[in-house]
């Protein structure tokens, strides 16, 4: 029917052929200007729910990422004054929108302010829930706007829609190309008056159809078919979820007998007054949602992650008695900021460590998740084909993120392969906001490639020429090779270290110990290793006067008052763990005695009965 | 509105003069050759390949680039960005005019103001033509947590690119190993690891999906050969294990604890074998030569493997055998790592009978991840061998031959040591190779942008035209067990087999 009545139109006026014409002519343009990056979407994950692929966005060192990023993150801190400011910012919006289209408001309510609550929706299903939900948002909404406001002239309003698709991919990839669509398209469908808006309608889904076809396999379609193909895989893809519920209350909420009501109510004055009051009470909802349902760890994760990117570490650190423990990735990022801010050595258990090795490196139990963050921690240890290795991994279920471009551009880079760094380099040069850096750093390198890794590599790089096999369940092999590269590495020895104290390994950690003196970075033997020490020497039965290495007494007496509190409450009904925890949380022996499982814990509670 | 049509008039036959020009005649003679990507120049090219779509690296306003030959055809195609997108058609034509003599690409670049001309460039256009489609294994270069996986067929003739079995619609599994029998398209075989896993076969429109561990082989069928005229595939059986470098130059090693040689009869949903391919050395990669009567393969004899560990070397094995009487004859080595020095795999015999093209690398042989592997021939009928002049720095691996026998397919990592990518080199009745190339593709950014390996790309004569949707039908069916036949085999020797088959699994092969 609507093809029929398309088509009617079409032959009717030569003029609406001509804006058809200009519509397509518009797309294949851009289309070819933009190729590769089109060519992308059918690599990227559908509507990329997944937290990674918006983390990464976060990695923009300049332009208007980074910039509404970080007006966001202030919401985050305050979520009550954060939604309301959100709210205010919102109505604002939809007074301006409902002055400057008064003539078409009547048509329906499906506009900017029907939106939220299902992106408040949308935010709730992801995993760092808010940041990146906000800024797709508030972008889609006022490129939305900005679209409607050609709304007489459908032929410019088609340039618009594609243009704005075209930039909303660029700077935010595709969840933000697809919700702009989406919101266009649902608008236009709900409110169609006449076929030259359903036509319209016809030509963005065409857009849709021709980029599919463009791209020749895994269109959008078979993904949304695929659906259905696999009940076991929807969760995969929530974004196909997300637009079932649109579609479906967006026409019910045409179908309402209330929507006429509307309709009824609302002429003159008091059509002005209900446009004004509707978006409030929808806003108003929104709050509710956002108070109620944000949970709050996640919103400290997405914080973690952002004050990481920014290697903001001592802000990173003072979450660490916001959180809960059952964070794998938020208990990695502390113990990174532990080691960048050098206190690793001196307050490993001023951290949570309930995960364990396991919170220190993640190549134990590798995940989708992980994979980015392991990369993280080898770059940082100088470990760069690790780093390199991991990054190619996680590519595999999210390509073309600009964070893990320069990460695979920048390790081939210091590993001597400028070839593969090029490549990498190029793509990321797709990147509007990436562009200037990956040109500049491409030109450098076709220059003098030999200089510019000089110039860009850091001090602790680590390139083993020997083959090694990657240790998955063993990663302190790995350690141990980095250290042998550079046995000044101490981010690579504190991290050993660290992992043997974890994993209650005390004979390893023994081992090792000698490189705290030779290495020369400390000037006195770390407070976590003297309470290490203290186990050791306690669990060998030496003597104090054949001690190798001094302990302070300030530790000595605290060990005593540890194991005195533990003797004198040995009977009590309280929880032992309760008692010790105000004294002794932050220490090796608190961690050993209740948090790790090993027979370090047993040993010590032998010792004292 | 008027205006705005007359504007926009205007505009649009800007935008299409700009689109099509003729050659340059006028401007700055330059010496030295223009950088390209793919560098498709000084080729030797099939007659029906593809266009091979090229990008100019060069800094310029805009490009003419001019295709001509001795023929009538001559064509120019301008581009702003240096990206050379060639007319399928006219392409098409000037190959078929030039066939046997060269084809001239002449590129113009405008700089300040100025044409600058690059010298010509030529390739030969043989006529050898190559076979029309190759099928490879699309997979994210990751080698744990790979993600997306397909068995993939394109044209070579045109960009045509069609998945004929994608792992999104199986669960996420392990898909490899796609052979077809004499390059026929309708004779396919894959294997699928984890559920739903099994064998799948397709053969002379009859479908069998298997399981083809049994209790008496160490594991399921692992790499297929596909005897070119009798209902037999010759199949490996392996323990395989992989690991990862952290350090060094290479990704990975791929190494077998126990390694056997099968043959499967599909007729009668049959395995067999022989103490001579199923012993206690590491028999493996087997490869039919063209008339059926030999099986090449690769092997380690028991004693090196126990000398050298996991870095194993393996010796090129032939064997002869009878498919009428299945009498085996006595292993030779045609080719000992001994004499080399270096581990030799992926052996394929050129349907002419006259070669084999392997490869050789420091040690194992799943030489994909290792930068050391290199592409060898041997002419068979003086058993000479050569390295090829078609190697880089990079792991050169899998190949396969084209029906004709002129042309070959490889694996090559030279693009960045990460990607794999099907390289094409014309080979003579003397076995002399040419320049190798890239599979040409539409965009030819492509090649640099897409994070995928195109890995083990075999030539088959036609379309694969089963739909996806009847393999996925096929494979959730409950798979086949395959029987294991034993009596003519010294059950013993069998690597890793210590009971008797169960007796009801009679031979079908039992002499009478």
């Amino acid at each position: 029917m609507l093809l029929f009545q398309t088509s009617k139109v079409f032959l009717k006026s030569w003029q609406k052929l001509l804006y058809l014409f200009f519509a397509i002519f518009a797309f294949y343009l851009i289309y070819l200007v933009y190729e590769p990056q089109l060519l992308y979407l059918n690599l990227q994950p559908f509507f990329g729910f997944d937290s990674a692929f918006y983390e990464y966005h976060f990695d923009f060192k300049s332009g208007i990422i980074s910039l509404l990023s970080q007006f966001f993150l202030q919401f985050l801190y305050f979520p009550f004054a954060g939604t309301s400011l959100i709210i205010f910012l919102l109505v604002l919006l939809a007074l301006v929108y409902r002055r400057i289209l008064r003539k078409s408001i009547e048509a329906g309510y499906v506009g900017i302010e029907f939106i939220v609550p299902l992106f408040i929706l949308y935010q709730l299903k992801s995993y760092s829930v808010g940041l990146d939900s906000l800024i797709v948002l508030l972008f889609s909404g006022i490129l939305y706007l900005l679209a409607d406001f050609a709304k007489l002239n459908t032929y410019v309003k088609a340039v618009y829609i594609i243009l704005a698709v075209q930039l909303a991919y660029l700077l935010f990839g595709i969840p933000a190309a697809f919700v702009l669509l989406l919101i266009y398209l649902m608008d236009e469908w709900v409110n169609i008056k006449s076929v030259r808006d359903a036509a319209f309608s016809f030509i963005v889904l065409a857009y849709f159809a021709g980029l599919s076809y463009g791209l020749k396999d895994l269109n959008i379609f078979q993904k949304l078919n695929s659906q259905f193909s696999f009940t076991d895989s929807s969760y995969q893809y929530p974004g196909f979820w997300f637009i079932c519920i649109f579609i479906a209350v967006a026409f019910l909420l045409k179908l309402l007998p209330l929507s006429h009501l509307f309709k009824k109510f609302g002429e003159g004055r008091k059509q002005v007054l209900l446009n004004l009051i509707f978006p409030v009470f929808l806003l108003a909802g929104c709050n509710l949602f956002y108070k109620t349902l944000f949970i709050n760890k996640d919103k400290y994760k997405s914080e973690i992650d952002f004050l990481v990117e920014r290697q903001e570490w001592d802000k990173v650190l003072e979450f660490k008695d916001k959180l809960g423990l059952d964070d794998r990735i938020a208990i990695f990022q502390m113990n990174r900021a532990l080691s960048e801010t050098g206190r690793m050595s001196e307050d490993l258990f001023s951290v949570p460590q309930d995960w364990g090795e396991y919170g220190l490196m993640m190549t134990k139990e590798i995940s989708q998740i992980t994979l980015p963050y392991e990369s993280d921690l080898c770059f940082d240890l100088g470990y760069m084909k690790a780093a390199k290795y991991w990054m190619l991994e996680y590519q595999s279920y999210t390509p073309y993120t600009p964070g893990s471009l320069k990460r695979l551009a920048l390790s081939s880079l210091f590993l001597g392969e400028y070839r593969t760094a090029s490549k990498y380099l190029l793509i990321l040069s797709k990147s509007i906001v990436y562009k200037k850096y990956a040109l500049g750093l491409l030109k450098d390198l076709k220059k003098d490639p030999d200089f510019t890794r000089q110039k860009l590599s850091p001090e602790n790089l680590a390139i083993i020429r020997e083959e090694n096999v990657m240790n998955l369940k063993s990663p302190d092999l790995d350690l141990i090779d980095v250290l042998k590269n550079n046995p000044s590495n101490k981010m690579a020895f504190e991290y050993l270290m660290s992992y043997y104290i974890l994993r209650g390994e005390l004979e390893n950690f023994y081992h090792y110990l000698p490189l705290v003196k030779s290495s020369g970075y400390y000037k006195k033997m770390p407070k976590t290793y003297e309470e290490v020490l203290l186990v050791y020497y306690q669990n060998s039965n030496s003597p104090a006067d054949t001690w190798e290495y001094s302990v302070t007494k300030e530790t000595r007496d605290r060990f005593e008052a540890f194991k005195n509190t533990i003797r004198s409450n040995r009977d009590s009904k309280v929880n032992m763990k309760d008692i010790l925890r105000p004294g002794f949380h932050d220490t090796f022996w608190y961690y050993i005695y209740f948090e790790n499982p090993t027979s370090m814990a047993d040993k010590i509670k032998k010792k004292d009965s | 509105m008027r205006k705005n049509i007359s504007i926009l008039s205007i505009v649009l036959l800007g935008i299409l003069s700009a689109c099509s020009s003729g050659p340059v005649k006028n401007g700055v003679r330059e010496n030295k050759m223009p950088v390209l990507y793919p560098d498709y120049t000084s080729l030797e090219i099939p007659v029906n390949i593809a266009p091979l779509n090229f990008i100019i690296q060069e800094d310029a306003r805009k490009f003419n680039v001019t295709f001509s030959g001795k023929g009538k055809q001559s064509f120019t195609v301008s581009s702003w960005s240096g990206k050379i997108s060639i007319p399928i058609r006219k392409w098409k034509e000037l190959l078929n005019e030039n066939t046997g003599d060269s084809i001239s690409i002449d590129i113009a670049a405008r700089k300040d103001n100025q044409w600058i001309i690059y010298p010509t460039i030529k390739n030969f256009v043989s006529a050898d033509s190559i076979d029309p489609y190759i099928v490879y294994r699309r997979i994210n270069p990751a080698l744990v947590l790979w993600n997306d996986m397909a068995i993939v067929q394109r044209s070579t003739e045109t960009f045509d690119e069609s998945a004929i079995l994608e792992n999104r619609n199986t669960n996420g599994n392990c898909m490899h190993c796609h052979t077809f029998q004499n390059h026929n398209p309708k004779n396919m075989l894959l294997h699928l690891r984890t559920p739903p896993g099994g064998t799948f076969i397709k053969s002379n429109d009859s479908v069998r999906w298997l399981e083809t561990k049994t209790p008496n082989t160490i594991a399921s069928f692992a790499y297929p050969s596909w005897h070119p005229t009798k209902p037999y595939i010759a199949f490996s059986t392996n323990i395989i294990h992989q690991l990862m470098y952290s350090s060094g130059d290479r990704l990975n090693y791929v190494y077998d604890d126990k390694s056997d040689i099968m043959i499967y009869d599909i007729d009668k949903n049959l395995v067999f074998t022989s103490p001579k391919i199923a012993s206690e050395d590491l028999e493996n990669l087997p490869n039919w030569s063209a008339d059926g009567k030999y099986l090449y393969y690769i092997n380690c004899p028991a004693e090196r493997k126990k000398e050298l560990g996991k870095l194993v070397k393996y010796d090129l094995m032939r064997i002869s055998f009878d498919a009428d009487t299945h009498q085996w004859g006595k292993p030779e080595v045609l080719l000992s790592a001994d004499t080399t020095g270096l581990s030799i795999t992926f052996p394929e015999a050129s349907p002419d009978g006259r070669f084999i093209v392997f490869c050789m690398a420091d040690y194992g042989y799943f030489t994909i991840g290792n930068n050391s592997s290199d592409l060898y021939i041997m002419d068979l009928k003086d058993m000479s061998y050569r390295k090829l002049n078609v190697n880089s720095d990079q792991t050169e691996s899998f190949h396969n031959w084209s029906l004709n026998s002129r042309w070959i397919v490889f694996a090559s990592k030279r693009e960045d040591g990460i990607i794999t990518l099907p390289y094409f080199s014309h080979i003579d009745a003397n076995g002399k190779e040419s320049r190798p190339f890239v599979l040409p593709a539409k965009d030819p950014e492509s090649l640099i942008t897409r994070f995928y390996n195109y890995n083990r790309p075999v030539f088959i004569s036609g379309k694969v035209t089963i739909p996806q949707d009847e393999i996925l039908y096929d494979i959730s069916r409950p798979t086949q067990k395959v029987i294991f036949d034993t009596l003519n085999v010294a059950m013993d020797s069998l690597f890793g087999n210590k009971s008797l088959p169960n007796q009801d699994e009679s031979s079908m092969y039992k002499k009478k």
